[in-house]
Parts: structure tokens; C-alpha cells; sequence
């Protein structure tokens, strides 16, 4: 019986101490998870919300989302890659086509693999419509120079060149206002500045009366609605600018893009 | 491959010369555990080989031959690789395995825990080596694309608990349940499994 008994013990160990049983089903092995919800936010941006309805045989090692405006999404479409928290994550995308409809799609990683999550659509992605603290005429420009208000004889639609996204509006009178967004337009608030190739969210507003070059003061928000596709309606209710070092005056105008 | 089956025969060829033969058949439900039983389904296969009797001590020894061919659970496991650099990327894939045949001979020894005139229970240890045919391919997305068609060798252990009953001289049945590892050099993987089965052993 001495002999046996150490083999006995290690039989033991081997069949209490090694791997454990496969698990039935294989989809028991990979990480469940759901996309709840896509929100369009304020600034034309989408939120989306994700969950892991279970981390599978394996802990989590990643969950996410990826989104295109293809209907089947693959993980590596502008993949953002989430830190989840109670078992919830969420991702913001931006930059959408207004024409397309766009397919965002949750998924998560444990060792044994990957799964994807249910897929959620929004077609015409475009900010809630923005209302100004102002009611100016449309097609009115007033330079605040003292000498009234005058229209538009014409204002280009927006190109996009070197990094700004430009609109050209030419007053009846008067010099050309050049307007360099630094994003894409879209509906949202954006913020007047004096660098010529301006950040995200913020535009400048130059023009020029004889010799003199002049830029808006930074800081004053220009509200912009999308109205179509490549359509803006875009209002400055008082936005103040340089003459000199002395003289400021607020300029105030309402338009449509192109017209 | 074919050496491996020579040299099965030969020893077995022996062994009916030399002692109180017993070749035995054994069915059995061979159940992959772990990652092994992730990747492929249970299967059933057969196990033929030569054992000695318990006569007068408790150890018996014994080899045999078996073989395996394992189905995947999936035809594609969706894999991925993490691509570190100016942040991470998850990188998907899939591997495929369109092969996975196992030809394993065992050789080890059984010792009788309780032994009457008829019955006996015992347990057991081999040692197994073999090989694998295996073909899988390995696709991650931007990053790897690996077919592997060939060979791997392997080696592990069994370890064993069964019994064995006496119907007449020359035949008897037994039943055991085997838990088995065994590494295999091609995927490179270290695989569990436990197998059930019945057997039918013939005396000379």
C-alpha cells in the first residue's frame, strides 16, 4: 500500500488541480455586449453608449466602438477604444456627412476573442438648430461704422482649402468679408479669432477698407444652422473689431450660405 | 508517421510472444478541457493495444495505440492582436482549423487498488507520445497572415482509473476514464482532456 500511495496522491492532484470542462455553448467564452444608445449632441457630435452584458470565460481586455456608413461596421472603422466603468462605456464620433447614415457598433475583447455588439443608425447627423440672442434681417450687414446697414450681393458656399473651411461674402458696398472656420461647418456656436488658420470650433472674420486689414476681436460667438446639405444661415449679433487703437466698432449681420 | 505505427506493431508483436497476452479494444468519448476544449468538440475514437494480466503482483504494464480526429467548435475563431504605438489599436481576425488529426501511442502501467479472482480496479499512469496533422490559418487585419500546413510532435501524460471483469479465460471487460496532457509543438499549445470509455480485452 506504501507504493500506491503516492501515486494515488498525484493522480489526485492531476484530476482535481487541471483544466476545467468546456463550457457548452462557445458563445459562453466571448464577452456579451450591447450598443444602447446614439445621441446627436448639441455641437453635431454623436455619443454613443455601450454594455457589457457579460465578460464571458475571460475577463474583459477591451470594449469599444467603431462606426462607418457602411451597415456593417468592421472593430477597426474609427475605432475608439472605451474605459468602461460599472459595466457601461461610451465613445463620441464627429465629423459626419449630412447626406449618409452612419452605423456605430459596440464591441469587446476577452482572451478567447472578440464579439460585436447590436448596430445603431442615425441618417442627416446635424446639431438641434441653434436659436441667436438676436433678431437681425436676413441678408444685412452693418459694419458699425456709422454708416447703416447694407445687403449681401452675393456670398459663396463653403470651400475647403489648407485646413479652414472658407466663405466669401461680398456686401452690396464696400470690401469682401472673408470667413475661415477652422472645422468642418456645421449647426453649433463658433468662437471669432484673430489667427488666420483658427482651431476647431472657431472661425476668423477679416476684411479690408482701403489699405487696412481688420479681423474681428476674438471671443464673440457666430451662431451657424445648416440648413441642407452645403446650406448655412450664420448670424453675429454684435461682434466688436479694431478701426484703431481708439475707435472699436461692433459689426452685426445675418445671411444664408451660398446666395 | 509510419514509423511510429511500425514500431507500435512490433512491440506488439512481442509482447503476444513473451508474456500472458491480453490485446484489449476500447471505445472511448475523448473530451477536450480547458483551451482545447474551447477550440474542438468532443469526439470518439478507438484505442487498441496490448496489456498484461494482473497475476500475482499488483502492476500490470501496457501500450497502445489510438487515433484522433478533432472537429472545431467554430469554423472561425474570431482572434485579435493589440497594436501598440500612437495609442492602441484592436486589430481583428480570424484563425481557422481545416485539420486537426492526433495519432498518440500510450505506454505505462496500471496498478490494481482491489484485486478478486474476477475484478479488479485499478489506476493508472502512461506516458504518450505522437504526433499531429494539423492545418490552420491565422488572418489578423493589417498586422499577420500565417497558413501552416505540417506536422507537430507531441508527448504528455495519462493518468487513469478503471475497472477490468473477468467473463471467462478469455475474455473481460473493462471501463476507465482517462485524464490526459500532452504537449504539441505545432500551434504550440499545452491540451487537456479526459476521455471515457469501454473495453473489451482478449486473453491467449
Amino acid at each position: 500500500m506504501k507504493k500506491i500511495l503516492p501515486f494515488i496522491l498525484v493522480l489526485t492532484l492531476v484530476l482535481t488541480n487541471s483544466c476545467r470542462k468546456a463550457l457548452k455553448h462557445v458563445d459562453d467564452y466571448y464577452p456579451k455586449v450591447s450598443s444602447l444608445s446614439a445621441v446627436i449632441q448639441s455641437d453635431g457630435s454623436v455619443l454613443v453608449t455601450g454594455q457589457i452584458d457579460s465578460e464571458g470565460a475571460a475577463k474583459l481586455d477591451y470594449a469599444g466602438f467603431c462606426c462607418n456608413s457602411t451597415p456593417q461596421p468592421g472593430m477597426l472603422d474609427r475605432q475608439v477604444i472605451c474605459d468602461v466603468s460599472g459595466g457601461k462605456f461610451s465613445a463620441v464620433f464627429n465629423s459626419f456627412d449630412f447626406d449618409s447614415t452612419y452605423y456605430f457598433r459596440s464591441w469587446a475583447v476577452n482572451k478567447y476573442g472578440y464579439k460585436y455588439g447590436t448596430i445603431l443608425s442615425i441618417s442627416h447627423i446635424i446639431a438641434p438648430a441653434i436659436t441667436p440672442p438676436c433678431s437681425l434681417t436676413l441678408n444685412s450687414l452693418d459694419m458699425g461704422t456709422g454708416f447703416g446697414t447694407t445687403t449681401y450681393a452675393y456670398v459663396s458656399a463653403v470651400s475647403n482649402t489648407f485646413g479652414t473651411w472658407d466663405i466669401t461674402a461680398q456686401p452690396a458696398s464696400g470690401s469682401a468679408l472673408s470667413f475661415a472656420f477652422g472645422s468642418a461647418v456645421t449647426t453649433g456656436m463658433y468662437t471669432t479669432d484673430t489667427n488666420p488658420t483658427p482651431s476647431a470650433g472657431h472661425v476668423n472674420i477679416s476684411f479690408s477698407t482701403g489699405f487696412n486689414f481688420y479681423a474681428l476681436n476674438s471671443g464673440t460667438p457666430v451662431y451657424v444652422n445648416k440648413l441642407g446639405t452645403d446650406t448655412f444661415d450664420i448670424t453675429i449679433c454684435s461682434a466688436p473689431w479694431q478701426f484703431s487703437s481708439s475707435v472699436t466698432c461692433n459689426l452685426k449681420t445675418h445671411f444664408r450660405s451660398p446666395n | 508517421m509510419k514509423r511510429l505505427l511500425f514500431t507500435a506493431a512490433f512491440f506488439l508483436l512481442i509482447g503476444l510472444k513473451i508474456c500472458h497476452a491480453q490485446i484489449f479494444l476500447r471505445a472511448y468519448n475523448y473530451r477536450p478541457t480547458g483551451n482545447f476544449g474551447f477550440v474542438f468538440k468532443p469526439t470518439f475514437s478507438a484505442e487498441l493495444g496490448y496489456i498484461q494480466e494482473f497475476e500475482d503482483d499488483r502492476i500490470r504494464f501496457g501500450f497502445s495505440l489510438s487515433f484522433l480526429k478533432m472537429t472545431p467548435r467554430q469554423d472561425a475563431f474570431p482572434i485579435y492582436a493589440v497594436q501598440s504605438g500612437n495609442g492602441n489599436f484592436v486589430l481583428p481576425g480570424e484563425q481557422r482549423f481545416t485539420k486537426y488529426n492526433l495519432i498518440q501511442a500510450a505506454c505505462g502501467m496500471d496498478i490494481a487498488i482491489i484485486k478478486r479472482k474476477k475484478f479488479f480496479a485499478y489506476l493508472g499512469v502512461d506516458v504518450i507520445i505522437g504526433a499531429g496533422a494539423v492545418d490552420y490559418s491565422d488572418n489578423i487585419q493589417t498586422l499577420e497572415e500565417i497558413e501552416y500546413s505540417g506536422g507537430g510532435i507531441l508527448g504528455g501524460g495519462r493518468f487513469r482509473v478503471g475497472v477490468q471483469y473477468d467473463l471467462s479465460d478469455h475474455f473481460s471487460l473493462m471501463a476507465n476514464a482517462n485524464r490526459s496532457v500532452f504537449l504539441i509543438t505545432e500551434p504550440a499549445a499545452v491540451n487537456w482532456a479526459n476521455d471515457y470509455g469501454f473495453g473489451v480485452i482478449y486473453r491467449f
